[in-house]
């Protein structure tokens, strides 16, 4: 690149620097606002609230004009943000950030910055002598009039609302301790040309206070109720003919639950609404119009209708279920019959819930709960733990797959892998033709008390401890030298030894 | 074939980013006459091979990591192996060994054998799969460029580049690749199934009869002619600069550090991930017609060079966030801090 090149280029990038340093410091001043008015916020409220704290304590004369206060609500927070806006704006900026910047806006990849740079490299390499051929290319074509650099700005957001609120309560108050309220529209200066501040839409007017005043006169029309019962309906027609309602206290008569506390209104009302079939229609479900709801709906009715009805005490009632008028009351009972182990064929009728709109209710709810679960609606008795010998060929009516006795299980092991050939777990066998005798025997178990030995002092032995018996003599008459089984050489040898063991001298001790 | 290694003129170096251009550029087309889609892909292993360093691919199977690598070979003429790892293999199934051989004379003698791991692109298939006594093995070709066995050091020839697969679903039986090892690959490609669109072609290409011959566009000295062009790719301060606050950003407690590197990120990048920003950013650059790194270079290029130098912590295994985000944040970060 050429002497002239270079200068040209220079210049060019000097002015697009101070350009891009003036839009710098407003961005950067436009920043500082943005980050220092919520911090400003607060001042609005802070200087009335001062005033206001003052005034409580006993210094009500401290409170200056209502001008004074107003100026100085606005005065302080501008201060801060002009504060804090300048110390940003007129922060030292160098060369190269204002050409950043440029490069950043127009997406230049760094061209000025970077052409900047290698201008002042005095040992360049041949790429960057090719990059300031760029940069002055892209120098000439920039022209700094068209360059803005994107300020944010600051919007009021929803933190600013309780600050607003705050300053305008905290100044109505001021006003008011002050004595300032009713000299509204107030001037700010004495001569001519002051400003006028409009008033905030916070102080009320003394025409609003005069329509305000009629608007309070004339009640509000309360909207009829439409009669619910008899007697409404007839209080509502004697209200129509005369306008007066008879002093006199009637008798309560069952339904309308006058006179009963709520408690017992809610049984009643409970207990009434138990006994008579619901009439209600069950909804039908949102996009599923094919469902058969109303295939359901005349069986449950049918045989809520068949059945008796038990009469049941207010006390069995749920809180939960009282008074809500619907027959929605579930079979919650934890006693509801005796049953034994062989006893347990439920009538499901009496398990049945007879309220339609439950049954949707129900799949919903086992749809909610990803499947079928226990309902506490449909609780039986517990299965039946006695021991029996078994069911014979019948299934256990009791097999829940909750333990205890159940059905055959299916079956494992290695042979059942074996495709084709079917392994089950009990055989059933039939027993030869003839009658068979099944005899059970029931051994109660009884604990025995084993008699523990004694211990005694074990002595030496002195004598001998016994004699040992000597078997009878043979039969055939021989001499008896065999000393009983023995035999006679054994014999002979055994008495030898004892003999000269007697014989012999003691040994020396 | 001029010489474009420390032009001396502009226009020398003008002349040899166009070339640079042309090149890659026809390499690319070659590789996508057998490889659909994935362009974001091939680029990476174009800039890896141009810059200097090792790839790390990671996709599921069947992606055509192993061809692509296998028609880049064919396309560079560049000596071309394949290691396929598996847990039972040791270090000398890949350097190389010493086998005892029959002499001329009737005697023996040791023969070095060498290993697939001397060649110019090895293709290190399920880099994952083999135990961390093979995979440092690879450390020392990878870093070094060179193999040492016993008492014999071989030199690896110029260029070497080491591209590596790993199967990011199948974890069982799997050895994770030390954070020393994945720091020295440049870039970490994440391979993702194609767009429908790029079915057809692939059906096509694969399952007919029409067979694709990968024609040789360049060569391995054309290769290394063109490293050097790209090293000689100046750095200007701001760029640099920009490099270097990136990586700080991914360090947690470093002034230049977001919220989610500070919650998140248990190991930061190193220097090394500063070199490769550049290196990346260089590549970029040329192909870019620039003659200089720019910034949107190094945030271009930050998210393939950190990701996997990068480590997270659990907080982040549990709130779903990878190394992705983390990066992004960081380079959001210095954005906003930039006037």
């Amino acid at each position: 690149m050429n002497q002239n090149h270079e200068s040209e280029l220079r210049e060019r990038l000097v002015q697009l620097a101070d350009h891009g340093r003036r839009e710098l410091r407003l961005v950067r001043a436009d920043r500082a606002l943005r980050d220092e008015a919520p911090r400003a916020l607060p001042l609005l409220w802070l200087i009335p609230g001062v005033y206001v704290l003052a005034a409580f304590v006993g210094h009500p004369d401290s409170i200056p004009s209502p001008g004074r206060i107003l100026g100085a609500m606005l005065i302080a927070p501008a201060v801060w943000l002009a504060f804090h806006a300048a110390r940003a704006a007129f922060q030292p900026i160098g060369s190269r950030a204002p050409l950043a910047a440029i490069d950043r806006h127009l997406g230049l990849k760094d061209s000025l910055c970077t052409s900047a740079e290698f201008l002042e490299d005095e040992r360049r390499s041949s790429f960057c002598e090719a990059a300031l051929e760029d940069g002055l290319q892209i120098a000439r074509t920039a022209d700094p009039r068209d360059i803005t650099l994107e300020r944010s700005g600051w919007r009021p957001g929803e933190e600013s609302g309780p600050h607003v609120a705050a300053a305008v309560l905290l100044f109505l108050l001021s006003l008011f301790l002050a004595g300032s309220f009713t000299d509204l529209p107030f001037m700010i200066g004495a001569e001519g040309g002051s400003t006028e501040i409009a008033a905030v839409d916070t102080a009320p007017n003394a025409k609003d206070t005069e329509a305000h005043g009629e608007e309070q006169e004339a009640p509000l029309p309360t909207p009829e109720k439409a009669p619910t019962s008899k007697e409404d309906a007839t209080a509502a027609k004697d209200k129509e003919k005369g306008g007066k309602l008879s002093e006199e206290s009637k008798p309560s008569e069952g339904k309308t639950g006058s006179g009963k506390s709520s408690d017992a209104q809610s049984q009643t009302a409970a207990s009434e609404s138990r006994g008579a079939p619901s009439g209600q229609t069950p909804a039908p479900p949102k996009g599923d119009p094919k469902k058969p709801l109303e295939s359901k709906k005349p069986k449950k009715k049918k045989a809520a209708e068949d059945k008796p009805r038990k009469p049941k005490n207010d006390e069995d009632q749920g809180g939960s279920t009282a008074g809500k008028g619907s027959a929605k009351g579930s079979n919650r009972n934890t006693t509801t019959s005796k049953w034994s182990s062989k006893d347990q064929v439920t009538t499901p009728d009496e398990q049945e819930i007879e309220d339609d709109e439950d049954t949707e209710d129900e799949e919903e709810e086992q749809e909610n709960r990803g499947g079928m679960q226990p309902n506490l609606r449909d609780r039986r008795p517990p299965v039946s733990r006695d021991l029996r010998i078994g069911f014979g060929n019948t299934p256990n009516p009791d097999a829940n797959g909750r333990g205890g006795p159940s059905e055959a299980k299916k079956s494992r092991g290695t042979a059942s892998l074996v495709l084709g050939v079917p392994i089950p777990d009990r055989i059933k066998g039939q027993p030869n033709p003839g009658p068979t005798r099944i005899t059970q025997e029931r051994i109660e178990p009884s604990a025995e008390d084993p008699k523990p030995d004694e211990a005694r002092a074990q002595n030496t032995r002195g004598d001998a401890v016994g004699t040992v018996a000597k078997p009878a003599p043979p039969s055939d008459g021989a001499s008896d030298e065999s000393g009983g089984n023995l035999a006679p050489w054994m014999s002979r040898l055994v008495k030898n030894y004892f003999t000269k063991r007697r014989s012999a001298p003691p040994a020396p001790k | 074939m001029t010489s474009a290694t420390n032009p001396a003129t502009s226009a020398e170096a003008r002349e040899a980013a166009a070339r640079f251009q042309s090149v890659y550029t026809n390499i690319k087309d070659e590789i996508g006459r057998m490889m659909v889609g994935q362009d974001d892909v091939v680029e990476g292993v174009l800039t890896a091979l141009f810059a200097g360093g090792h790839v790390l691919l990671e996709g599921v199977p069947g992606l055509g990591k192993t061809m692509l690598v296998r028609c880049l070979g064919e396309a560079v003429e560049l000596d071309f192996s394949r290691i396929q790892f598996t847990p039972d293999m040791m270090p000398a199934d890949i350097q190389g060994t010493q086998v005892l051989v029959e002499g001329e004379g009737g005697g023996h003698e040791l023969e070095f054998r060498q290993g697939p791991l001397v060649a110019n692109v090895v293709l290190a298939d399920e880099i994952n799969r083999a135990t961390p006594k093979t995979q440092s093995a690879l450390l020392e070709a990878m870093q070094e460029r060179q193999i040492t066995v016993g008492r014999r050091t071989i030199k690896l020839a110029d260029p070497y580049c080491v591209m590596a697969t790993q199967n990011p679903v199948e974890q069982e039986g799997t050895y994770p690749l030390p954070e020393a090892q994945l720091d020295r690959f440049l870039l970490k490609l994440i391979i993702d199934y194609p767009k429908e669109a790029d079915y057809d072609a692939i059906l096509d290409r694969t399952t007919g009869t029409q067979e694709i011959v990968i024609q040789p566009v360049s060569n391995a000295a054309e290769i290394t002619e063109l490293r050097n062009v790209v090293r000689d790719v100046p750095v200007p301060a701001q760029a640099k600069k920009h490099a270097i606050r990136l990586v700080m950003g991914t360090q947690p407690g470093s002034d230049y550090a977001p919220s989610e590197v500070n919650e998140y990120v248990a190991l930061g990048a190193s220097p090394r991930g500063a070199q490769a920003l550049l290196l990346v950013g260089k590549v970029r650059a040329l192909l870019d017609g620039r003659f200089s790194v720019s910034t949107d270079d190094i945030d271009f290029a930050a998210a393939n060079v950190l990701r996997h130098r990068v480590m997270l912590n659990f907080h982040a295994m549990s709130d779903n966030v990878n190394a992705d985000k983390v990066i992004a944040a960081v380079v959001a970060k210095l954005k906003g801090s930039a006037n």
